[in-house]
């Protein structure tokens, strides 16, 4: 194997790679997508200069935008006077947060959005301050603000050594200029690459600028170790653990189910979740779409618009798409908007094709009806934990009966399926055995090491690993007749876990989908937690 | 500390030549020299032609893009697309992510072999073609680092650059991803 591995190069480009018309293919579409791509122009102007030119047009834009939007909402003169008649506020679900408790620091001018600089002038941001000092360059975090959908971390850079910072325009995520990374609670999970930010000069040798970074799996508390080895061209070390807590503002954060599906080009839109925290309004949905996923996404795609309590244009905007076997995309879509300050009895949105917008779809999400959700279960849905309600979790069980001994106590899961409440259970996993048992045949699965919290448990299995194939076993199935009708097992494993998933297809509006029982170690309480994942396998292989 | 490249291949070579200045022609000589390679990592990452076929098209838009921060060393040039390549595929597996299954064995099956098939040879290409199976199915972390170790022939300082993470982490999952594959390769080699 050693010898064989040594020679990969080799043994990939004759089995994979072996194409030259592929590759001179390759080379045409690179050409071809450069000629089209426009060259970007260099600054010529001072940077003060340039920020205010750049953001004076891009006020004009957004003004005039705004006056557009509202102007063609005066073409349906009755939907506008019903549109402002639906802004109240919910009483029992109002957001409230007292400015004079924080302080915050986040540079103005310098947000990515209205709606962190609504949390800076708010004041509810996390007043961190911590400077780190190396071969003569300051590195100051100025501010924290996390929220969960937004994380973000004010920073400045000052030289008081002799050599100079690069003159530059100054990014902290250039790759040639600044050498860092970024991990949470020093497990090696490189937030790299989900960041953005913006950044000004000062005087040639003092910059600032804010850091925003999308988190996978957003905790309530958590530590971001910030590691630097190089700003602006100067080498050092600046390294910094920022302890980060949604604690300021959790309770100015509302979530709602609603649970609104509306129907559009032949698939439905789904509305799953609507939260509001003090710097956004977030949107999960989730919609059908006919095509490949490169049909779909891209220029393609949909995108949406708020249209009540407040007319916006769109927000951040993020996508997950999950193909089909029936020539089918499930488009999974998180928006955000910024906040309204109070929470509306209603949300209007507009869907449209980001590509020529010629196709448009309005609806409206309740609000009033569904209620601020206490009563909640983790549930662990596409290898990402979400609260949801407990009552959405009626007629999970499907499996019949499974006996599991516990420390030498059978359990009996019945049709209906046994939920728990497992919030405190799910904070402390313990390495148990785990045994298959039913009648004369037994399988005793490996004696696996759990360790920590749900942090590391979700660390285990990051979603990018779960791309890997793994095979349906339906012959180990077969042991057990209480799972007779079930369409086979597969076994994932991870770094630390080994988990095991129990399917069924069935078909439901025409759809095929493959449903998933997710079967894990039992918690130190002795509760066994099932999760259900209504999903799909898109090219499941049954053996 | 970012490693220095000292030894110019024939590539870096021809590629210093024939710069001739001008943003989209030097992006275009990279291309022709440095394309297929970028596909070719960017296959590893994703196991999906299309996709790749994308991302090497975005890579090569993102060269041109900041073709004047690279500073015009050429002996960097491979090093520096390679590292676009590599968050062009994490992006994809961040924000934008493809629930797929593919099994490694569909991939090389849809790839005809040029090989005469001679009794004497089916052996080793079975051991070549499980072995190939195998590194594209293990978990992307470990599938990366023995791609850019292998693959790419980069040192241990180098893909700690290239990815962010420091040299023991990668020292340790080119350990795992070894023993992975020889756990998985077993009977068969």
């Amino acid at each position: 194997m050693e010898d064989n591995v040594k020679h990969l190069r080799e043994i990939a480009d004759r089995i994979l790679f072996n194409d030259p018309y592929h590759e001179k293919e390759i080379i045409n579409q690179i050409n071809q997508r450069v000629r089209i791509s426009p060259i970007k122009s260099k600054r010529k102007w001072p940077q003060v200069i340039q920020y205010l030119v750049n953001g004076s047009i891009l006020a004009i834009f957004v003004l005039a935008f705004s006056i557009i939007i509202i102007n063609k909402l005066d073409i349906f003169g009755d939907e506008q006077s019903s549109l402002k008649k639906n802004t109240a506020s919910v009483d029992d679900a109002t957001i409230h947060y007292d400015p004079a408790t924080f302080k915050g620091k986040i540079y103005t001018g310098l947000s990515s959005d209205y709606g962190k600089e609504r949390a800076r002038k708010d004041g509810i941001t996390q007043d961190f301050q911590k400077t780190v000092t190396s071969n003569n360059v300051q590195f100051k975090i100025e501010d924290v603000y996390y929220d969960g959908p937004s994380f973000s971390i004010a920073y400045r850079v000052i030289n008081q050594g002799s050599e100079k910072l690069k003159e530059h325009s100054f990014d902290l995520q250039e790759f040639n200029r600044n050498k860092f990374s970024i991990t949470l609670n020093h497990t090696e999970r490189n937030l790299g690459y989900g960041m953005s930010g913006q950044e000004k000069k000062i005087s040639p040798e003092e910059y600032q600028g804010v850091l925003h970074i999308s988190l996978e799996h957003p905790d309530k508390k958590f530590t971001i170790n910030l590691s630097v080895t190089s700003l602006m061209g100067i080498k050092g070390e600046w390294n910094l653990d920022i302890p980060v807590s949604n604690d300021k503002v959790k309770n100015s954060i509302a979530m709602f189910y609603p649970n609104y599906k509306t129907t559009w080009q032949d698939g439905e839109i789904t509305v799953n979740k609507v939260m509001f925290t003090p710097s956004a309004i977030v949107i999960e949905l989730n919609k059908m779409v006919k095509g490949k996923i490169e049909d779909v996404m891209g220029a393609n795609s949909i995108q949406y618009s708020l249209l009540t309590p407040t007319p916006e244009a769109d927000g951040g905007f993020s996508s997950q798409a999950v193909p089909l076997n029936d020539g089918k995309v499930l488009l999974e879509d998180i928006v955000h908007f910024s906040p309204k300050g109070t929470i509306p009895k209603e949300l209007t949105l507009r869907a449209y094709n980001s590509k020529d917008g010629s196709e448009v779809h309005r609806f409206t999400i309740p609000l009033q009806d569904t209620k601020r959700i206490d009563n909640e279960l983790a549930v662990e849905v596409d290898g990402k934990t979400e609260m949801i309600p407990a009552k959405t979790l009626n007629n999970v069980g499907i499996v019949k009966e499974i006996k599991i001994p516990v420390d030498g106590t059978v359990r009996n899961i019945d049709e209906n399926g046994t939920i728990h409440k497992t919030a405190s259970g799910m904070k402390n996993l313990e390495a148990q055995p785990f045994i298959f048992e039913t009648g004369s045949s037994k399988m005793s699965i490996k004696e696996r090491q759990m360790v920590g919290t749900i942090p590391h448990y979700l660390d285990d299995f990051k979603p990018s690993e779960q791309n890997n194939a793994v095979p349906v076993d339906k012959v180990e199935l077969e042991k057990y007749p209480q799972l007779k009708g079930y369409d086979g097992m597969v076994q994932v494993e991870g770094k630390y876990l080994t988990e095991y998933y129990i399917i069924k297809s069935f078909e439901k509006d025409g759809h095929k989908k493959i449903r998933e029982i997710k079967i894990q170690s039992p918690t130190s309480s002795g509760e066994i937690f099932l999760l259900k994942m209504i999903g799909s396998l898109s090219t499941a292989k049954f053996n | 500390m970012r490693p220095v490249i000292k030894e110019l291949n024939m590539e870096d070579a021809v590629a210093k030549e024939r710069l001739s200045g001008d943003t989209k022609d030097d992006v275009g000589i990279l291309a022709e020299i440095y394309g297929y390679e970028v596909y070719k990592l960017a296959f590893f990452y994703l196991k999906d032609k299309g996709m790749a076929e994308d991302v090497t098209q975005e890579v090569f838009v993102k060269c041109l893009e900041k073709l004047d921060q690279f500073n015009g060393d050429i002996v960097q040039a491979k090093f520096w697309l390679l590292k676009i390549t590599t968050n062009k595929c994490n992006d994809i597996f961040r924000s934008l992510r493809y629930k797929y299954t593919l099994l490694a064995g569909n991939i090389i099956d849809s790839f005809q072999s040029r090989e005469p098939l001679q009794e004497n040879y089916l052996i080793k290409k079975y051991e070549e073609d499980e072995l190939l199976r195998k590194v594209l199915k293990l978990p992307l972390k470990y599938r990366e680092i023995i791609t850019l170790f292998y693959y790419q022939d980069l040192k241990i300082e180098e893909i700690s650059d290239l990815l962010g993470i420091n040299q023991n982490t990668v020292k340790s999952r080119l350990l795992r991803g070894k023993a992975k594959l020889k756990h998985s390769l077993k009977g068969v080699l």
